[in-house]
């Protein structure tokens, strides 16, 4: 797997900044050649990290403030954005949060990510790691933590 | 014989916001629905045509806003966003088979 393109974010942990990634991840992608339905990936994406960036905000930092490390990466071998966080907030075990009921007020964010994406895998910071593909709920993966010392996440979407 | 009319007026406030609808800006839009809900405001169209971008904050604010308005006799439409990409959220999240939804304010009016 080659890697094509990286870039490399650092944000305030703070709701004001949600706007920057997204503006990111589009104009990262509307140059990548070949990418069907590029409008709704590039929205896709926008909303599935835009949702995780939510969730570390409010829940892992519980609206205390932090840094999130964003990196984008495109890869060639397949084509595919891989988008990794990573957070020094509260860990928590994905696979207990129930996906939402349509009038719930909470846990749509964990849904999105999932349904957006091809892929979603978290490695809670000095704990365990959990993986989504698409529409499966979470199961539990035994690979090394990737950046042990901080939550991790990676999302994966087809291009 | 005697004839009695009364006549009924049913007060409907759409409200539209142009622009994302997130975490960031809900608490804006949030406070704009109390305001109008402490007037005696209970029957709501959500004009969602010029959203180009609605979040699981923004969606949770509407769904606490149909609870509430409910409890009190009333409801809440919403108007479909114009962009596709905004029409696949609501469809993904089910927020379809919760409210009534139609193209237009005009045809949301007509859903009360």
């Amino acid at each position: 797997m080659s890697e094509l393109a990286l870039i490399r974010l650092d944000l305030p942990g703070n709701i004001k900044y949600l706007n920057v990634p997204g503006s990111c991840i589009a104009a990262m992608l509307e140059r990548e050649d070949e990418i069907e339905e590029r409008d709704v990936v590039i929205y896709q994406v926008q909303l599935a990290v835009h949702e995780l960036c939510v969730n570390i905000i409010e829940h892992a930092y519980a609206e205390t403030g932090g840094r999130i490390e964003i990196i984008l990466s495109i890869c060639a071998d397949p084509h595919q954005l891989l988008i990794e966080t990573c957070d020094s907030g509260l860990p928590f075990d994905p696979s207990l949060v129930p996906d939402p009921d349509p009038l719930s007020e909470r846990g749509r964010g964990l849904y999105i990510k999932r349904h957006f994406t091809n892929e979603v895998t978290y490695h809670a910071r000095g704990g365990s790691g959990w993986r989504s593909n698409g529409q499966q709920v979470w199961y539990r993966i035994a690979e090394p933590h990737p950046q042990p010392g901080y939550n991790y996440w990676r999302l994966r979407k087809h291009l | 014989m005697e004839i009695t009319t009364t006549e009924h007026t049913l007060r409907i406030v759409v409200v539209q916001p142009h622009g994302r609808v997130d975490a960031f800006s809900a608490p804006k839009l949030q406070e704009r629905f109390e305001q109008l809900q402490a007037e005696g405001v209970a029957l709501f169209v959500c004009d969602l045509s010029e959203v180009p971008f609605i979040d699981s904050a923004g969606m949770a604010l509407l769904v606490a806003l149909l609870k509430q308005t409910r409890e009190q006799g009333g409801d809440v439409k919403l108007v479909w966003p114009v962009q596709e990409t905004a029409r696949r959220v609501i469809t993904l999240t089910r927020f379809d088979r919760v409210f009534a939804m139609a193209e237009s304010a005009a045809a949301a009016l007509k859903l009360f």
